[in-house]
């Protein structure tokens, strides 16, 4: 066999390997959307027939801790918790972990809330970093639902982790405390739990929603806003389509793997018995979720992870290019990190969906995704310098990978319309059109850029932890 | 023609990968343009459609209150009654028209009370809307349009669809099953009930919420004796009537409520725990001492919340026995218990503890 030969067999290879991965996942794609399709309209048929408020009376209703973990919020942090204890539900507390900040986050809780240190037990089942000024709740009865516990810095998940001991509730809702809850979100998050027959639903996302320009007034969202800077537009179309299309479809599938950490609702003694979250992952949030349903699976208890598409939460996405990879590379670190951990369950049939589709479709589709583009583009390059490409054919493969991210785009728009149909303004549907067409070439190379810098980090620069994440505050805009 | 001879000519020159990536290229731009066209379409129809939806709702509304300020008795008005029937009922060939009508009766209904209330459920009938709901549930092509019609004719009182209504108390959808439940209760009252008797489904904790609080709403009638749901083979429907006991102290039937201690379900048993433990129930404690050591976790922890309200001195052997057991939730009620019924026992264990956590639960409890 000559050189020629084997070159040839070599790139015919290739060419072959990422035409298989591009197929596959646009296939995969398609099918999440046909599958997300079916799922929000059957939610939307039963939601016709639900009525919130019969649970807002019921001593039947479950108990509900709100968890938030606050470091360094002192910008916001009062109206924050203000926001989170007007939440709208019968049976529920709001825990504040102040994570050792060094700013005076507690000082203001205190003196706003009337908080004084109080005596109270906390189940250390998991152990945690030590508390620092301990436990605090209100003098005054109409912040009897409040609880304020600072610890020594840890770490978000050590901070989640002091909630999960301290809260005497059946359930927990984990949320960033920056985060804007509508009022009847724990109304409709609990659903799914309340649902449950021969199975157990063990936890329940909901999707995050994009407030940057939107009005914000004493905590409660007033008027809904298409962001106006171009990254942020880009943003909220990825968001829908990660929600709207991804996360519901796997929903429908029970395979999800990621709850987002901005909220959601955990099954208290389930999260207790697998340890709580993992403080030494940056992904905290799809680890615990992993490791909840892996622990479900050995067990053989039948479960489900809901997940409910209501835009329940609204949080502020970065506005600058800098924090945005900074987000981004740890997102790429945390997937890396999860599916490492429970590397056992893939393509394992003991562990049904969650091994044989859940974990090879992340492991394939978002872990290798960003390797498998840079070796595609490091093989075009090769191809440009040494074959004669014909550029019809070349553009012909280019055209067809961009025309259907814009179709997949398009989709996640349609279902967003048809569905809760947030953005209704004059101009607003040109504009999330507009996004679908721009985001390759804009949002895409930044992420792209993120998710690589993530894995260099990963295998190289293994002290690099959470990064800055530098918020404005979703205060009165 | 000659541009379509040489396409054709060039998909027969190219590879063949190379000819579907192109053609595929060509749906894709189809698509994208067909989707963008009907994004267009369905924005333009939401805003259309939500105008016009608030005007026909406005219509109806006006013709609807016309129609309840209007006199009955006076025969006179009865010629103005029919006018409006006669106007509405021109209305109702449109299924987007009926669809408002009806959300409009609902709205209404849900803001007035008494004969008004009752005048508006005979106008539906007049109206013929009730064949409509009874042809959807003959139909039962979808159960969002059985479910559906079930509301209807529950929101509007209609008795006489009990016979086909009834067919749907074990249907596969559980929002059909609900509407079926929710259709019996706000007709019959809590003789409505006799449908448990019937259900073979599950309930849910959702369902049961919403049953106990559509309950709420009935006036004081004497309440159907729950002896067959709790002895019910179905365990849901022993789970719901051991809620209904306790929000309607239904407390004629001790010994199947103490038999019930031991179901097979530990979901039973648990809710009957829970009702043991609001409600102070002759013998359930000695029960529950004697069985303890051979019930689940939970059922533990829930056994020891009702003695930190029931326990007595004679208990404290028992209770002695548990103050290091391996749970948390139960050790802490332990001691709780042992400090209200013996404080002096409770005081010296703070010297035979060394145990860090053992430590901080006594001293939490001395000094709350």
């Amino acid at each position: 066999m000559t050189l020629d030969t084997f070159l040839f067999y070599l790139l015919s290879v290739f060419h072959y390997l990422f035409l298989g991965y591009s197929v596959l996942a646009l296939l995969s794609y398609f099918f999440l959307a046909y599958v997300s399709l079916l799922e929000c309209k059957n939610y939307l048929d039963k939601n016709s027939f639900i009525n919130y408020t019969n649970i807002l009376n019921s001593e039947l209703s479950p108990s509900i801790s709100i968890i938030a973990p606050a470091y360094n919020e002192t910008l916001n942090i009062v109206e924050n918790v203000r926001s989170l204890l007007s939440v709208h539900y019968v049976n529920f507390d709001v825990i504040i972990v102040n994570d050792g900040s060094k700013d005076d986050s507690l000082e203001k809780l205190i003196k706003t809330y009337d908080l004084e240190p109080v005596n109270y037990l906390l189940n250390n089942k998991i152990a945690t970093k030590p508390l620092r000024a301990g436990v605090f709740k209100s003098k005054n009865p109409a912040f009897e639902k409040l609880i304020v516990i600072d610890k020594e810095n840890g770490g978000k998940a050590d901070a989640l982790n002091v909630g999960l001991n301290a809260s005497k509730s059946d359930y927990v809702a984990c949320i960033d405390v920056d985060c804007l809850l509508v009022e009847d979100a724990l109304q409709i998050m609990i659903k799914p739990f309340l649902e449950e027959v021969n199975f157990q639903v063990i936890a329940s996302g909901g999707v995050i929603r994009i407030a940057n320009s939107c009005t914000i007034k004493n905590g409660k969202l007033l008027d809904i806003n298409f962001p106006d800077k171009t990254i942020v537009k880009l943003q909220t179309l990825e968001y829908l389509r990660s929600f709207l299309l991804g996360r519901m479809a796997w929903s429908r599938l029970n395979g999800l793997l990621v709850i987002s950490g901005a909220f959601g609702i955990f099954k208290k003694d389930i999260a207790l018995e697998v340890g709580g979250y993992d403080t030494k992952t940056v992904g905290e949030d799809m680890e615990i979720v992993v490791r909840m349903r892996r622990y479900m699976e050995e067990q053989k208890i039948p479960y489900k992870v809901g997940f409910i598409p209501d835009p329940l939460c609204w949080t502020e996405a970065p506005e600058s290019y800098k924090i945005l990879i900074s987000q981004r590379n740890r997102w790429t670190r945390g997937t890396i990190e999860t599916l490492k951990i429970h590397k056992k369950i893939g393509f394992n049939y003991k562990y049904r969906i969650l091994g044989l589709l859940s974990f090879p479709y992340w492991l394939f589709f978002e872990r290798l995704a960003p390797i498998v583009e840079l070796l595609g583009i490091i093989y075009f390059i090769f191809l440009v310098i040494y074959i004669d490409l014909i550029t019809f054919y070349v553009l012909g493969f280019f055209l067809a990978a961009y025309l259907a991210s814009v179709i997949y785009s398009l989709f996640a728009i349609f279902i967003e319309e048809y569905t809760f149909h947030q953005y209704k303004k004059k101009g607003e549907g040109f504009k999330l059109v507009l996004a679908a067409f721009l985001e390759p070439f804009i949002l895409h190379p930044v992420t792209f850029y993120a998710a690589l810098k993530g894995n260099y980090d990963y295998y190289f620069n293994k002290k690099k932890k959470w990064g800055v994440m530098v918020r404005k505050g979703l205060g009165e805009k | 023609m000659s541009i379509l001879n040489q396409l054709l000519n060039f998909t027969e020159d190219t590879p063949i990968i190379i000819a579907i990536i192109w053609k595929l290229v060509s749906i894709f731009i189809i698509s994208i343009l067909l989707l963008i066209g009907i994004l267009k379409i369905v924005r333009f129809n939401m805003r259309f459609n939500e105008k016009n939806d608030k005007k026909l709702q406005i219509f109806y509304e006006k013709l609807l209150i016309e129609y309840l300020l209007i006199e009955k008795e006076n025969p006179e008005k009865i010629i103005e009654h029919q006018k409006i029937i006669d106007k509405i009922s021109k209305t109702l060939k449109r299924k987007r028209y009926r669809k408002i009508l009806i959300k409009t009766f609902h709205k209404t209904k849900g803001q007035i009370a008494g004969d008004a209330s009752s005048n508006v459920d005979e106008l539906f009938v007049k109206l013929g809307l009730t064949e409509y709901s009874k042809r959807k549930l003959r139909k039962n092509n979808n159960w969002v349009n059985t479910a559906v019609a079930i509301r209807d004719l529950k929101t509007f009182n209609i008795k006489d669809a009990e016979k086909e209504v009834s067919k749907f108390i074990n249907s596969k959808s559980e929002e059909v099953r609900q509407e079926v439940f929710f259709y019996f209760i706000a007709v019959f009252g809590f003789d409505g009930l006799s449908f448990l008797d019937k259900l073979t489904e599950p309930i849910t904790l959702w369902t049961r919420i919403r049953i106990l609080e559509s309950l709420k709403k009935i006036e004081l009638q004497e309440f159907p004796d729950p002896k067959n749901w709790l002895e019910s083979e179905n365990e849901y429907v022993v789970i719901l009537a051991l809620e209904l006991v306790a929000t309607y102290n239904l407390f004629d039937n001790l010994e199947v409520l103490t038999a019930l201690l031991s179901h097979k379900n530990e979901k039973v048993r648990l809710k009957c725990i829970e009702l043991f433990k609001e409600f102070y129930i002759p013998n359930g404690k000695e029960v529950l001492i004697n069985s303890f050591y051979q019930r689940t976790l939970k059922e533990q922890v829930c056994i020891f919340k009702l003695l930190e309200d029931q326990a007595t001195k004679e208990d404290e052997k028992f209770i002695l026995k548990n103050i290091n057991n391996s749970n948390f939730e139960i050790k802490v009620s332990a001691l709780k218990i042992l400090n209200s019924i013996n404080r002096s026992k409770f005081l010296e264990f703070k010297f035979i503890f060394s145990n860090q956590e053992n430590t901080k639960i006594i001293q939490h409890i001395e000094y709350s």
